[in-house]
């Protein structure tokens, strides 16, 4: 009776086989990564890097170190990466300081491009400390121990009383708004441009000196909604610009970063084709610091 | 014939556990969505540590250090911060780089993270 069972069985231990196979290989004893490199890194790992990265190159202004370790990222587009991050970040409320570094970062490396010029930084840089795989030929820590990298600290830059040839000071990292001032409308102009988006709302927010200003957030809200954004994120538009898409109908308020003016009422205008059709234009508003 | 049936599943089953092996370990081991920080080689662990410190100068927090540096494994963090230091000295960072790193060494090493409101004890 049994022999009419036929081979069955065989497959069911394959498969009580394979069940037993990815225990031992995904719970029990897993694949273990070392020596990886910042490409190989999970997509949450990236955008915890590149805050990172965004977040020092604010706290030091040297664009070539930035540059060079947003290339070990292998981004494809890497402007095109941090504005859109900067934008989720926003979106999603998460760290709005880490996302005016990425914006700002974004339109450095972008105003670098443009220009052809060396970023802030870059002409005084002092040579990046490049991820490098550690030289054979000498190994100064064989004989020093974890423990003694406390016991003889290197001076902390408070105590040190003479200053070192990397304290030169840098050129300025970029445009930034004049602290404490407040941004005010300068001129607000009806756009009417049938190439251009429908009901486009550009902003364009320059500081006292009539300056370009990235990572300015600019601030959105209508009826029951609300949106933010930052200027710069466009790498082909100059570093003050951003824009927004108005719905028909719906009427807008606009502020530009802490404390500007607020810019109310704002909706689509109407305006008139060649032939005397209509269709919905936008507003171009033009911001700085007095 | 009872023990060759035997047999033969016993082999069906080394079968299945060897293509499992072979699927969770080369064809689609744990993680392949993409690796940790903590996985990351010694040179650039240190840079990560060198740009939290250069983050820490500028903001002074160690709450925020302590978090960034969590991201590099389980190791205590003060331990993190002293591994970096070695890479750091064997690829001759700037003296700027090695303050910076230090500093934040001095800092985590008398960083203890605030206490929780655990629930009293009677």
């Amino acid at each position: 009776m049994s022999e009419r069972r036929g081979p069955w069985y065989l497959f069911t231990g394959v498969l009580i086989g394979v069940a037993l196979g990815l225990l031992i290989a995904w719970v029990i004893y897993p694949v273990e990564y070392t020596d990886t490199a910042p490409f190989s890194l999970r997509s949450d790992a990236k955008e915890t890097l590149r805050g990172l990265i965004a977040q020092a190159y604010m706290a030091d202004g040297d664009m070539a170190r930035a540059r060079s370790r947003l290339a070990l990222l292998q981004d494809a587009n890497p402007l095109q990466v941090m504005a859109d991050q900067a934008q989720r970040m926003l979106a999603k409320n998460i760290n709005p300081d880490e996302a005016r570094a990425l914006a700002q970062l974004a339109a450095d490396m972008q105003s670098a491009l443009a220009t052809g010029t060396p970023g802030p930084g870059e002409q005084d840089a002092t040579p990046t400390p490049a991820p490098k795989q550690s030289k054979s030929k000498t190994t100064p820590t064989a004989t020093l121990e974890i423990g003694q990298v406390i016991l003889t600290p290197t001076r902390a830059p408070t105590k040190s009383p003479t200053p070192m040839d990397t304290f030169t000071p840098r050129a300025p990292v970029h445009a930034s708004a004049t602290p404490g001032a407040p941004f005010a409308l300068k001129d607000k102009n009806k756009v009417c441009d049938p190439k251009l988006i429908n009901r486009l709302l550009q902003v364009e927010v320059h500081n006292a000196a009539d300056a370009p200003v990235s990572g300015v957030r600019v601030d959105v809200t209508w009826g029951s909604g609300q949106d933010s954004f930052f200027t710069g994120l466009f790498p082909q538009m100059d570093a003050g610009y951003a824009d927004f898409v108005m719905a028909p109908g719906v009427t807008y308020n606009l502020q530009i970063g802490e404390g500007g003016e607020l810019v109310s009422k704002i909706e689509a205008p109407d305006c008139k084709n060649t032939d005397g059709s209509t269709y919905s234009g936008g507003w171009m508003l033009d911001f700085n610091q007095p | 014939m009872r023990l060759v049936r035997l047999i033969w599943f016993l082999l069906s089953i080394a079968l299945g556990v060897a293509l499992g092996l072979a699927y969770g370990w080369l064809v689609k081991p744990a993680g392949y969505g993409g690796t940790q920080p903590a996985s990351l080689r010694a040179d650039y662990k240190a840079d990560y540590v060198l740009m939290v410190a250069e983050v820490y100068q500028k903001e002074g927090s160690e709450a925020l250090a302590a978090h960034r540096l969590a991201e590099l494994g389980s190791d205590p963090l003060i331990r993190i911060v002293q591994e970096a230091i070695l890479s750091a000295r064997q690829l001759e960072y700037s003296q700027r780089d090695m303050d910076s790193l230090a500093h934040l060494a001095g800092a985590m090493q008398n960083w203890a993270p605030a206490p929780t409101q655990a629930g009293s004890t009677p």
